[in-house]
């Protein structure tokens, strides 16, 4: 059987007390972490300290980076004080949305995760065996077809991300519109209290003027 | 005369003999910012918080005898020599000043103090320039007599070290070779009279009572070369090419990096020798030199052709895991960097940049992957392919809808519907507004749960291919 085994790295899976603490930190750390998407390109860190300073105490300000083309996602994580007020805040805004540099599109909060930090110290000690397979081996084909699953299951997600894009182009424009639309109404009914049209056809009609 | 005032520090006249200086700085220990009378117990506590050694001793003081000055220190690891140029942090200014240190002692009370000659920026001398033309990185060496010429401080205010070059012509200056000027930070080659206020490109034989020769270039000595013995120094080389700071040879790198990397080489090369299945001994060659931000690194490597995606890892792998995996299955030293997990990242498919040190290398992988088949773990096939970056000058905004702007709003009524504000806004239930936002909350709820089918899907998928896979022993289980 070609099998090139190429590594083994540590088998004990317990790890030194040291990394051990540096592991419960982190933890900490995640669960005062917010996870924040749905902004604008526009939103800087100071923005979205002060919005979120409103709540609580924020700590320290990440976005993060995006390499590649089909990905178009602003998202940032945000540590605050504690873990309570982390907590306070996703509840908050889950009730009531927080609209950040613009609106009325609300940004989304949600519970940060520990793989969506750059810099998580490792898990545990972990074994990573790594093979070589070489073509004559019978489950050859079996991983080709999975390395093809990867790509297939990319460009799906890519889709998706530009069919979502796409709808949201169209309720922005939905919106606009209908923003316009109520805008001249109010123009409209502003400009003819203005100008006295309104007073005329109370007195025309006969009927009393409600003083909105 | 007109003093040349630096925010927080106040000149000293100086009389000889350990004068007292305002201390500018915001210090490593916030004791320093208050250096009064009653200091001696405070000063024990810095030198125990950071590591800090008096180097050779010099003379003592002419005047007062307990006072020892002395010729080098180390501080937070750092050695600091007479007559080397640090930079000073001066309080509430945003640029720290440049000095160069002409005498480093200590006070019998134990205060550590150095002497300092000023470099002044172009911008602080503004006034007295009257549009004289000068570059960007230049500075001036003050000179005379009076305010602004030196300063007595303590040795915490030192925020790094700086390499300043003297480009002038006078005859006692050794010339500066082309790489030492590459490689630094200001130059000078000419003096401000602090009593004057003119600047001149003459050198008076001494400067705050120091030799002007202490103030020019050092004199050259015999650069020891370093040789490469064992596989190690090929790898600085190699890790040297990816950062465009050191893109010179190898030998010309700063002095105190020679020195360094001779030491270090010696214990690496017995670590070499132990076998590499015990725990990896700490060689990261890639952390000697600067390393700029991964964005220029990920776009130099990418434009390089070096730059690799490597596809279905596991998300909860370390950056170090990866450049290990990389090294056991190719023995290709690398930087990797793990794709942060986002709302829309696939739970099976963890990402990470890899960056090679060569294109040949990148493609090697590559096609060792595609040909062959790397598994971590029993149960991730590692996928590698070149990634499609976004063009980073092509500074066109990433598409984000949802923010309406109405035009000419002065109206009362729509005071809802402010303009675009830079502040965050919580809605209140009876406006259009809230309206709106919770349309973009319906449907955000709705993508999310295509997403969620969508990765439910292919979850399936790939444990039905996975089923297929004849023989235990090659999966282990999903961590």
């Amino acid at each position: 059987m070609e099998l090139a085994s190429c590594t083994s790295q540590g088998t004990t899976k317990v790890m030194d007390p040291s990394a051990e603490e540096e592991y419960t930190a982190a933890e900490e750390k995640v669960k005062k972490t917010i996870y924040i998407d749905n902004l604008s390109p526009q939103v800087t860190k100071v923005v979205l300290e002060n919005a979120l300073n409103q709540f609580g105490n924020v700590t320290n300000v990440q976005f993060i980076p995006n390499y590649f083309t089909s990905c178009s996602v602003n998202a940032a994580l945000v540590e605050m004080e504690s873990t309570k007020q982390a907590e306070e805040i996703i509840r908050e805004m889950s009730d009531s949305p927080l609209m950040i540099s613009g609106m009325p599109r609300p940004v989304r909060a949600q519970k940060a995760r520990f793989e969506m930090f750059d810099d998580h110290p490792k898990k545990r000690q972990r074994e990573i065996i790594c093979y070589r397979i070489f073509p004559s081996h019978p489950n050859f084909e079996v991983i080709k077809k999975i390395k093809n699953l990867t790509k297939k299951h990319a460009a799906e997600a890519a889709y998706l991300m530009e069919l979502q894009l796409a709808d949201d182009e169209k309720l922005h424009h939905q919106q606009s519109d209908t923003l316009k639309a109520n805008y001249k109404k109010y123009e409209l009914i502003d400009g003819a209290q203005a100008d006295g049209t309104v007073r005329r056809l109370v007195a025309r009609y006969g009927t009393k003027l409600n003083d909105c | 005369m007109v003093a040349v005032a630096r925010d927080g520090v106040t000149a000293v006249v100086g009389s000889g003999g350990g004068g007292r200086a305002a201390v500018c700085g915001i210090g490593f220990h916030s004791d320093i910012s208050l250096m009064s009378m009653h200091e001696e117990e405070e000063n024990e506590n810095v030198s125990g918080d950071i590591e800090f050694r008096w180097g050779r001793k010099g003379r003592v003081g002419a005047k007062n005898p307990n006072i020892q000055y002395y010729e080098s220190f180390t501080y937070d690891g750092v050695e600091h020599f007479l007559y080397d140029s640090v930079y000073l942090w001066c309080g509430d200014q945003q640029m720290p000043c440049v000095v160069k240190i002409v005498e480093m002692y200590e006070t019998p009370r134990l205060k550590k103090m150095m002497k300092v000659v000023w470099y002044f920026h172009p911008a602080e001398v503004q006034k007295w320039l009257r549009g004289v033309h000068h570059l960007n990185n230049e500075l001036f060496l003050a000179s005379g007599e009076g305010n602004g010429l030196y300063n007595f401080n303590p040795l915490e205010t030192i925020c790094g070290k700086c390499n300043v070059v003297c480009t002038s012509k006078d005859e006692r200056n050794p010339k500066a070779s082309m790489e030492e000027l590459k490689m630094s930070d200001y130059v000078f080659y000419r003096t401000f009279d602090v009593e004057t206020c003119r600047l001149s490109e003459k050198f008076p034989d001494k400067i705050a009572g120091v030799e002007v020769g202490h103030f020019f270039n050092p004199k050259p000595k015999g650069k020891p070369e370093v040789t490469g013995k064992s596989n190690l120094p090929s790898k600085c080389e190699t890790d040297n090419k990816s950062t465009p700071a050191s893109s010179d040879t190898h030998h010309s790198k700063k002095r105190k990096l020679q020195d360094f990397e001779v030491d270090k080489k010696r214990s690496i090369e017995a670590d070499n020798q132990s076998i590499t299945l015990k725990k990896r001994p700490k060689l990261d060659t890639s952390e000697w030199f600067k390393k700029l931000p991964w964005e220029d690194r990920i776009r130099k490597a990418h434009q390089a052709g070096s730059l690799v995606l490597l596809e279905n890892l596991y998300h909860s792998f370390t950056p170090s895991e990866v450049e290990e995996t990389v090294l056991d299955a190719f023995n290709i030293k690398v930087s990797a960097k793990m794709i942060q997990w986002s709302a829309y990242s696939s739970p099976h498919n963890g990402q990470a940049l890899v960056i090679f040190n060569s294109k040949d290398e990148a493609d090697f992988a590559i096609s060792e992957l595609n040909t062959r088949c790397l598994i971590i773990g029993g149960a991730r096939i590692v996928v590698g392919s070149r990634p499609s970056l976004k063009e980073p000058g092509n500074h066109h905004p990433s598409k984000y809808f949802g923010h309406i702007a109405i035009d000419a709003v002065k109206r009362k009524q729509l005071m809802d519907m402010k303009n675009a504000v830079s502040t965050a806004h919580h809605a209140q239930p009876n406006t259009i507004t809230f309206d709106m936002a919770m349309e973009w909350r319906a449907r955000q709820k709705k993508w999310e749960l295509c997403w969620d089918a969508l990765y439910k899907n292919q979850a399936e998928e790939i444990a039905s291919l996975k089923a297929r896979l004849k023989g235990s022993a090659l999966l282990g289980k999903e961590k």
